[in-house]
């Protein structure tokens, strides 16, 4: 429809990701508004500003990145500027601008982990999600798998560096990677979601046979109130939300 | 200590000094103030509630007891910077977003010991009146941001936060703030903006010194998380038995990052000064990988200028004649490693072998600094990515033997002319590569690569210079 | 001369509020708190700054400025200083360089702008900024009165290093309607965004991307609309903020400035008109710290297409039957045939409508015209409009105090003279650079019951249309003259360009008209200029008195106390 947009509309730009199917959409909720209102009031009065980070934070946990359309409200919750807090979204790195997959990876590939081998993990791990490595430049350093469940993004420093090559998926650090723990990590990854989606599904079937009972206690009762609507499947929970347990402390040898 | 036992393979090693590393990887200790507080937590703050804030001001004095971020600076002598009758509100923040390459120490403390720095905090909010403090911490730790809020949760339930501290009429409130991945935001003034919600650019000095104009623009310090535990230490032990101990510079402990090619990297808590870079990583780390040979040292921190394992330094002894040694040789305190060009920085120690390329290694670093420039000002912002495109090119076997000199040449430039530190930290590795280990990058290079468009587009732009016909 | 113990020249610059500095090997007293940048720039010695501005906050980012600075050495505890022979301490070089802009001066500093030091960091910096700059200098609108070219020339390299690719960012971007934006040309010294958020109050303009990817941008959907938005164009040191009305329009080398002010309001905010060949090309404002700071609203900058306009009258109208179109004349005959006209008039039912866009001069002669004819019904067209809080005064004709100083008019017997004209007691009417037709109120209908109106005008309009006589003057860029403020400050008009085709300087044709008429006044015969004019004026006038064209200046005199205040002037005054 319309050419490539200059480099100022390119900051709203939507950046479509396959990993937005396991993140709802952004969306103002009185939750969420709530929530921001909490954030703001640890600042002293009048640094609403303050709260920028804080607020993005929450936002990327809740909906995965910082969509186009999150921006301007952040900036009124924090009292601040579009501009400005678009300023803030592009500096950062941990800040994402593109939906990552459900299982973040990200690859430490500054020096003591380089020295361990953490670059030649970056292809393997590209290999084993199906993204091509090329598609990772020093300016776009995240690659999201075609399905959206992976993402994959090289990192400087993780601050673990005597325990290269250091990955961090989602929350969760792990240390001393081989490609054999990527193995393992993804197996576990997998389990995950399959155990989710049991749990959802589940959900969904006892929703359905409350319905089913509830329509039933209506037709009893002839004049009972409409059913509660069955809950959303698995994008009602985010994957950053999800501490996994795992254990997070570095080994030593 | 004999009454602690640690995790199976954790054991401290026999010349270590666990301090602030105490509980670290300790048997059947947990995050939770109840395991910190059963072991004589909060009691030195009980304490120092009772003296006067000025007593414990001069107490770290004192003890000259020095920051542990990088530079050094007596934490004390810092406190003492705010400017006398201030009527502005004074602010505390602990900097945790240890971002230097290398630096791995504050994350131990964070995730395994966090009321340790909490009791530091509140002492040091005590010392300086501060009744809002900011924990500044990086992104990477989601798991720390965790434990520690609920380390602040558990601390004012027993009243260690919140109003009217223990009685003492002291009140303080302590808020984590998470960064989101900039190591610029480990340089103090780009931390405090960085809170303040605006681009982490750091500020000119003068006039923004923290102490004098910082957070909101009131008086505010800033200390790293060891330096933090460093002066609970201080009042636990008394400042005069606190400087007694180790170098007499740079007093107390310190804690050691060792990362890179030895046998046992790892994190290593020593009495400053005690022992010299040999004993850390031929005892301590256990030496080189097997048929291998140390090569190249970093001794504090990705920034710090690099050693060669083989050069002879020279040294004056106190009578004038001159001492030959290696760095094997140079005690592990803040200054000595300093007389040789270098800094023990943050202590992290980077290892590298006779198997790696120097030009790789510097390459590393150089996109690590381009990446992370902040691009506030000129000399950063352009030089950065000026270097990494070189050292990437003279890696790929790209560059001529001048490149290499220009390589040094745009890192001279930017040294010593940029707003914050990052300019030094950003030139020194490649100063210090570039003329150490010059024989390793001329080795790359050819002469006719001097003659050769370096890219499609510098090609392009050429062809206006020449004539086709 | 050691042995006399003289006044030490710290003790004597110190009974003076200002401190001793050794620039460049002499030493200069300056005021304590004066940056390093001003100080050295007041004294002749060149400090090259991009994102220093000294209406903005410090931002210290560009490196630009960096000198070589010293200090006395500090003195060992209880050790008395030394002083040399010239009473000043020796000076210890700092082996760092520190930014001129954020440092402010001390006692006995030393500053070196001329060393190694200083070479090599200006050198380094300017490599830099050029290593991802496009160089797209013959295209660029900026060059000429490009800091970066200026710099590279003074102090660059002249070969350059860099072979590798270049950052690629957003080029030709339309920021605003009245500016565009390339990002590739900017130093990032955010001059505009400190505009934009200090000065202006709306912070549209931000920062995005970080390292070597940083760009000024505003957010998308916004844009930099303020009516203050192309005093970016003037305070960006490069090419990246240019104007839409200028853009490639002509090369700066080839324009003449001429210092003025504007005449769009009462403010008489401070310019420079830029010229070539009879031809306006753009205007910018100049800096009068009592005025207009260094800004001006785009309303008024922009406000100059008529000047060049095809609508200009160039040489005299008359019509010499009632039904009959105009025809063009020559001066003397129009001029003879006005004086006969006039002679015919009955002066109690003849009015003259002039305007608070005169100069003094002007309004000077105006009223000797009115006393040869012995016209008494006489005013100005009052013009309000909204103060917009910053420049823009309320009041929109730039000369209401010079009117009410000479006419002792100010607009409120306009209404009487409306109304004469609709009930015909007003059959004779004369329009001294106004167009009656518009603000003035009178309905083109009743201007065509009248028996005789003599216009004069710059450009063609309702009420030259409907004139038995059009006299062709001239716009405020062809002419000189003096105006009064809101704030009762005269300023000086000069003459950029010369008069379109045969137009005159109204002060010109009203003078001559009345010598034709009679007068005998040396007065105002014999006045060949408006300098001289003034000079009248300054004999006559209690507030002008002393007044000359030379001492007025530049900057303009403070002659009235109007009680009235420039906004954006008091708050730059408050933050001081």
């Amino acid at each position: 429809m319309s050419a490539t947009p200059n480099a100022i509309d390119a900051i709203t730009a939507p950046v479509s990701s396959p990993g937005e199917k396991f993140f709802p959409k952004f969306e103002v909720t009185p939750e969420l508004t709530a929530k921001a209102q909490e954030l703001v009031a640890l600042y002293p009065e009048g640094k609403e500003q303050s709260a920028v980070l804080p607020i993005i934070h929450h936002v990327q946990e809740e909906f995965g990145y910082v969509s186009p359309e999150a921006m301007p409200w952040i900036a009124e919750m924090c009292k601040s500027t579009p501009i400005h807090v678009a300023g803030i979204v592009t500096f950062y790195p941990g800040i994402h601008r593109k939906c990552p997959g459900k299982f973040h990876f990200r690859v430490c590939r500054t020096i003591a982990c380089a020295l361990s081998g953490g670059e030649e993990l970056l292809p393997y791990i590209c290999s084993k999600m199906g993204v091509d490595p090329a598609e990772m430049t020093d300016e776009e350093p995240m690659v999201v798998s075609p399905d959206g469940l992976w993402s994959l993004e090289a990192v400087e420093c993780l601050a673990n560096c005597g325990f290269g090559p250091n990955v961090m998926v989602n929350d969760t650090l792990y240390s001393q990677v081989t490609r054999g723990k990527i193995d393992e990590i993804m197996a576990a990854c997998k389990k995950e979601l399959a155990a989710e989606r049991k749990e959802a599904a589940a959900a969904k079937k006892e929703a359905a046979a409350a319905r089913k009972e509830a329509k039933a206690a209506a037709a009893a009762a002839e004049e009972a109130p409409a059913p509660a609507p069955a809950p959303e499947p698995e994008t009602k929970k985010p994957a950053a939300k999800k501490a996994t347990t795992k254990k997070a402390a570095p080994k030593k040898k | 200590m004999s009454d602690i036992t640690y995790k199976p393979g954790k054991e401290p090693h026999p010349r270590e000094t666990r301090r602030i590393f105490r509980n670290i990887d300790r048997e059947g200790y947990d995050p939770s103030i109840k395991c910190f507080m059963k072991d004589g937590g909060y009691e030195t703050l009980k304490k120092c509630l009772k003296m006067e804030p000025a007593d414990i001001t001069n107490e770290v004095k004192k003890s000259g007891l020095r920051g542990r971020g990088g530079a050094g600076f007596p934490t004390g002598v810092k406190w003492t910077f705010i400017p006398k009758g201030n009527t502005k509100p004074v602010y505390l923040v602990c900097n945790c977003d240890e971002s230097e390459p290398g630096t791995f120490k504050d994350r131990f403390i964070v995730h395994q010991d966090p009321h340790q720095l909490i009791e530091g905090m509140i002492i040091a909010c005590y010392a300086v009146q501060a009744h809002y403090a900011v924990i500044y911490m990086r992104e990477e730790f989601p798991e720390a941001a965790r434990i520690m809020q609920n380390a602040l949760k558990e601390a004012e339930a027993k009243n260690f936060l919140g109003k009217n501290i223990q009685g003492s009429g002291f009140d303080l409130q302590i808020v984590l703030h998470r960064g989101a991945g900039a190591y610029i935001c480990g340089e103090e003034t780009g931390l405090i903006n960085s809170i303040e919600g605006v681009r982490p650019y750091p500020r000119i000095k003068p006039p923004f010194f923290p102490a004098a104009i910082g957070l909101y623009g009131c008086p505010t310090i800033v200390n790293n998380v060891e330096s933090l535990c460093q002066v609970r230490q201080v009042m636990l032990m008394g400042g005069e038995a606190y400087a007694a101990e180790g170098a007499q510079r740079s007093p107390g402990t310190r804690i050691i990052g060792v990362s890179g090619d030895v046998k046992r990297p790892g994190v290593y808590e020593i009495i400053s000064g005690s022992i010299t870079y040999g004993e850390l990583l031929y005892d301590i780390c256990g030496g080189p990988r097997i048929g291998r040979k140390f090569k190249a040292i970093i001794p504090g921190g990705a920034s710090a200028k690099v050693m060669r394992c083989d050069e002879i330094l020279k040294d004056r002894n106190p009578d004038g004649t001159v001492r030959e040694m290696t760095i094997f040789d140079v005690p592990m305190d803040l200054d000595s490693i300093a007389k040789f060009g270098s800094m023990s920085g943050s202590g992290g120690v980077i290892v590298m072998d006779d198997t790696r390329s120097m030009p790789k290694v510097l390459n590393n670093l150089n996109r690590f600094f381009a990446w992370e420039s902040c691009g506030q000002c000129s000399p950063c912002r352009e030089g950065n990515p000026w270097m990494y495109k070189l050292s990437t090119r003279i890696c790929e076997g790209k560059g001529s033997p001048e490149d290499v000199d220009l390589l040094k040449s745009v890192a001279d430039n930017i040294c010593g002319r940029t707003v914050c530190a990052f300019g030094e930290a950003c030139s020194w590795p490649t100063q210090a590569f570039t003329t150490k280990f010059r024989e390793e990058f001329l080795a790359l290079t050819k002469p006719i690569n001097a003659l050769k468009a370096h890219s499609a587009e510098t090609a392009e732009a050429r062809k206006f210079l020449t004539r086709e016909d | 001369m050691s042995n006399n113990p003289t006044i030490l020249p710290k003790d004597a610059a110190a009974a003076e509020g200002k401190v001793n500095v050794q620039i460049n090997g002499k030493w200069y007293r300056f005021p304590k708190g004066t940056r390093i940048a001003d100080a050295c720039n007041s004294v002749g010695v060149h400090v090259p700054c991009f994102c220093y501005h000294p209406k903005l906050s410090v931002a210290g980012s560009c490196r630009m400025c960096l000198v070589e600075q010293g200090m006395p050495p500090r003195l060992a505890p209880g050790a008395t200083p030394t002083y040399g022979e010239d009473g000043y301490l020796p000076i210890q070089w700092m082996p760092r360089a520190v930014i001129a802009c954020a440092n402010t001066v001390a006692e006995n500093m030393g500053i070196r702008t001329d060393g190694k030091l200083c070479n090599e960091a200006r050198r380094g910096v300017l490599e830099f900024l050029l290593t991802n700059h496009p160089l797209d200098c013959p295209i660029c609108d900026q060059a000429g009165e490009c800091k970066l070219q200026e710099y590279t020339t003074d102090y660059g390299s002249g070969t350059h290093r860099f072979t590798e690719d270049k950052t690629k960012k957003g080029k030709n971007i339309s920021i605003g309607p009245r500016v565009n934006l390339d990002q590739e040309r900017c130093v990032l010294c955010r001059r505009c965004v400190r505009f934009m958020k200090e000065i202006a109050g709306e912070d549209v303009l931000g920062v995005v991307g970080r390292g070597t990817h940083n760009a000024i941008a505003c957010y998308p959907g916004t844009s930099l609309d303020s009516n203050y938005s192309m005093n970016v164009v003037d305070i960006c040191p490069v090419g990246a903020m240019t104007s839409k009305d200028f853009r490639f329009k002509m090369r700066v080398w080839f324009l003449k400035s001429t210092p003025t002010i504007d005449v769009n309001c009462g403010t008489g905010t401070n310019i420079n008109i830029w010229t070539r060949e009879q031809q306006v090309y753009r205007i910018t404002p100049r800096q009068n710290d009592e005025v207009n700071s260094c800004w001006m609203p785009d309303s008024h900058r922009l406000n100059y297409k008529y000047i060049n306009a095809p609508e200009r009258l160039t040489t005299p109208l008359v019509k010499t039957d009632h039904g009959a179109p105009q025809r063009p004349s020559t001066w003397d005959a129009t001029l003879n045939m006005v004086v006969e006209q006039l002679h015919s008039c009955a002066p109690t039912e003849t009015a003259i409508i002039c305007s608070a866009r005169m100069t003094n001069e002007e309004l000077y002669m105006v009223r000797a015209l009115a006393r040869q004819l012995g016209v008494t019904k006489l005013d100005i067209v009052p013009r309000k409009g909204e103060n917009d809080g910053m420049l823009v005064s309320d009041d929109r004709n730039p000369n209401t105090n010079g009117a009410k100083l000479i006419l002792g008019k100010n607009g409120s017997g306009l209404a009487a003279i409306r109304r004469g004209i609709k009930n015909n007691s007003i059959r004779f009417l004369i329009a001294l650079g106004e167009d009656v037709t518009e603000e003035a109120g009178i309905e083109p209908e009743d201007l065509e019951g009248l028996d005789y109106i003599l216009a004069m005008s710059h450009s063609e309009n309702a009420t030259t249309k409907a004139a038995d006589v059009v006299l062709p003057s001239v716009t405020f860029a062809e002419k000189y003259g003096t105006m009064i403020n809101v704030a009762g400050r005269i300023q000086r008009l000069n003459k950029a360009i010369e008069p379109q085709g045969d137009a005159r300087p109204d002060w010109d044709i009203l003078r001559q008209l009345t010598e034709l008429l009679g007068c005998d006044c040396p007065r105002v015969i014999a006045c060949p200029s408006p300098m001289i004019i003034l000079e009248e004026m300054a004999q006559e006038f209690e507030p002008m008195k002393g007044l000359t064209w030379g001492n007025i200046g530049n900057g303009g005199v403070v002659i009235m106390d109007t009680g009235v205040t420039i906004p954006l002037i008091e708050r730059e005054k408050g933050k001081k």
